[in-house]
């Protein structure tokens, strides 16, 4: 058995759970064939899994809640090409915890070994994730029409709300506000330096809600395009670390939370699928259509 | 103190603050009285409360804010750095120009140079974070370094595919500081950056040029405060030294008669033939197009090529001493006659 340490990252509604719950679906259902990895030898406790994987079976939103900070997860994988047994082993970390660390710069003891042995890591990112970091300057650039006549120079701090560059509704910044994209990068470096010195040998970029990158030819220009500042983080740190970047849509298309089941979703036509994994869509570095294990394989070092 | 207080069963005996037993037992342990069942005792604080052991437990990220002086010596140790600093008046443009290079690399690289890390990402975002539509701004601004923020340095490493990383370090501190160095020369050995600085950059502010009653009062200010460094030994012969005119689109070409870009141009070029004896050069640049758009960012990308290029190694040349007593050292009155 080869126990990889895979730490995994990403921000609220970065789509980990849901992943975790597919990913759990299609090795356990065995409805797809040729995937990287199979399930291995069942046993454990899959208590959580089951419940989430039933929540995804369903055509739910995966939630979870927020007391549910802190979830491991194992899964037995075997490769069948390799005749190699893994154990991927991760913590579900909820999202405010990852956000909490940028903020105080603090990692709870638990959190701490899973960076320090790392070995791969899969970082999330969502294509649906909310725009932080576009410019005022880039906006007026774009329309130049609707630009406002310059406000007169006062010697007010640009930090306080009451400057007449802001007509007295401006938001302070808070360290929460920092752009998610710069918040990953500067946790990636934190984690690298002192005291944690994080060394995966492979990173694998998970961008999650791939059906509503709109427009993206692959997961690689998604990023490149709308994150770009950690495409080049990752761009230059080939000589440490090896990055893949894929697309996935472990949901397959939209759908309501199981409290709010009105609202309008692709669930009907997802259920009209007769095997739930079909819905899995996996982009990217000659992944199967549905196979969620590639990137998990890649970062086993069972595929090259 | 409580713990004595509650010694003892009897409500009427004192002995935690007199000593002496109401039974009068001389011995305290022969008192039946005395003495608390040991559930009810308090054994004071040995147990460490449960938020300190998740205190404990933390482990703690190194900081991404500004770094300041003292910091910089553990990056210095470990790779090769080039320091700038920027000099100029209150609302110049330091801060604006430093969060400018910073939001150019947050949406892709710039003059061939890649983001590849940085220990201030906080302070970055801090500075620019009011030029971002999240602020609901209606006009962008930058957080303005006040004389309290003392000194500190931005970091960014960037790669080049050709010369590989540089670590750039950008001091910031108060216009105000400056200008009081500038009436006050006391006060510039203060200025440290400027003995740690690669490149010195005097910020000239576009805006103060066509305000036409101030120009003439900062034109002068601008020329006394490169003097003021100069007379009184603050930067070094090896230092570069740059005069950055900033907020280009403050300068409408034409105003009440005046053009702007001439008077401009001319003070710079009267400006450099004053400093030719120690290779003043100049450039424009605008980082915050607030006053007009359509100027857009400008000048960044040559900025911080120059800021980046490698400098020609300078060795110290071999003098031989005149007359030397020791045979050692006439070798080198051999060499130069060879």
């Amino acid at each position: 058995m080869s126990d990889r340490e895979i730490m995994v990252l990403g921000f609220q509604a970065s789509g980990k759970t849901t992943f975790a719950a597919a990913l759990w679906h299609l090795v356990d259902s065995r409805e797809i064939s040729d995937t990287a990895l199979v399930k291995g030898r069942h046993n454990g406790d899959f208590q959580y899994l089951e419940k989430i994987s039933a929540v995804w079976a369903e055509g739910w939103a995966v939630d979870r809640t927020r007391s549910q900070e802190w979830l491991p997860i194992t899964i037995n994988l075997r490769s069948l090409v390799s005749e190699t047994d893994v154990r991927l082993s991760f913590v579900d970390i909820a999202g405010e915890t990852v956000e909490r660390i940028f903020a105080t710069r603090e990692v709870d003891g638990r959190v701490d070994p899973l960076i320090r042995e790392a070995s791969g890591l899969l970082l999330f990112v969502s294509a649906l994730r909310p725009i932080d970091d576009d410019s005022i300057v880039d906006m007026f650039l774009a329309y130049p029409d609707e630009a406002p006549p310059e406000p007169a120079d006062d010697p007010v701090e640009a930090g306080s709300d009451a400057s007449s560059a802001g007509s007295g509704e401006a938001v302070p910044f808070k360290v929460e506000m920092t752009p998610q994209q710069v918040q990953l990068v500067d946790l990636l470096d934190s984690f690298a330096d002192d005291p944690l010195a994080m060394r995966p040998a492979r990173i694998a970029v998970i961008i999650s809600a791939w059906d509503r990158a709109h427009g993206a030819s692959t997961p690689e220009a998604w990023l490149e395009d709308h994150m770009p500042l950690l495409f080049q983080y990752l761009a230059t740190h080939s000589d440490e670390f090896q990055t893949r970047i894929y697309g996935v849509s472990a949901q397959g298309g939209h759908v309501p939370s199981k409290e709010n089941h009105t609202e309008q979703s692709d669930r009907a036509e997802m259920l009209k699928q007769l095997e739930a994994s079909r819905r899995i869509k996996v982009v990217g570095h000659g992944a199967g259509d549905h196979d969620l294990t590639h990137p998990i394989a890649w970062l086993s070092g069972v595929e090259n | 103190m409580p713990e004595i207080a509650s010694a003892c069963r009897n409500p009427e005996c004192e002995v935690a603050t007199t000593g002496k037993c109401a039974l009068n037992h001389e011995l305290l342990d022969s008192c039946e009285e005395y003495g608390e069942a040991e559930a009810d005792l308090d054994f004071g604080d040995d147990e460490v409360p449960d938020d300190r052991v998740e205190a404990a437990a933390l482990t703690r990220l190194r900081s991404s804010d500004l770094l300041r002086p003292e910091q910089l010596w553990p990056l210095q140790k470990m790779v090769p750095t080039k320091t700038v600093a920027l000099v100029g008046d209150f609302r110049a443009g330091k801060t604006t120009l430093i969060s400018a290079l910073y939001a150019s690399f947050r949406k892709g690289p710039l003059a061939g140079f890649r983001f590849r890390s940085s220990r201030t990402l906080t302070a970055f975002a801090q500075r620019h974070h009011d030029a971002l539509l999240l602020s609901k701004r209606n006009s962008p601004v930058t957080l303005r370094t006040s004389r309290q923020d003392g000194l500190g340095f931005f970091h960014l490493c960037l790669r080049n595919d050709a010369s590989g990383d540089h670590n750039l370090l950008i001091a910031d501190r108060s216009g105000e500081t400056y200008a009081d160095a500038r009436s006050d020369t006391s006060l510039i050995g203060d200025l440290i950056e400027l003995k740690l600085a690669d490149r010195v950059c005097f910020l000239l502010d576009s805006a103060r040029i066509a305000d036409v009653e101030q120009r003439h009062s900062y034109k002068r200010a601008f020329k006394q405060q490169i003097h003021a460094f100069l007379d009184n030994g603050a930067l070094s012969s090896s230092t570069v030294l740059e005069m950055v005119t900033t907020k280009l689109d403050k300068l409408t070409p034409q105003i009440e008669g005046r053009d702007l870009t001439k008077e401009l141009a001319d003070f710079e070029a009267a400006t450099l033939a004053e400093f030719s004896d120690v290779s003043l050069t100049a450039r424009r640049v605008c980082a915050l197009p607030r006053a007009n758009y359509g100027v857009g960012v400008v000048g960044l990308d040559k900025m911080l090529k120059s800021w980046l290029a490698p400098r020609a190694r300078e060795y110290p040349g071999l003098i031989a001493a005149r007359e030397p007593v020791r045979q050692l050292d006439r070798v080198f009155e051999y060499w130069s006659e060879v």
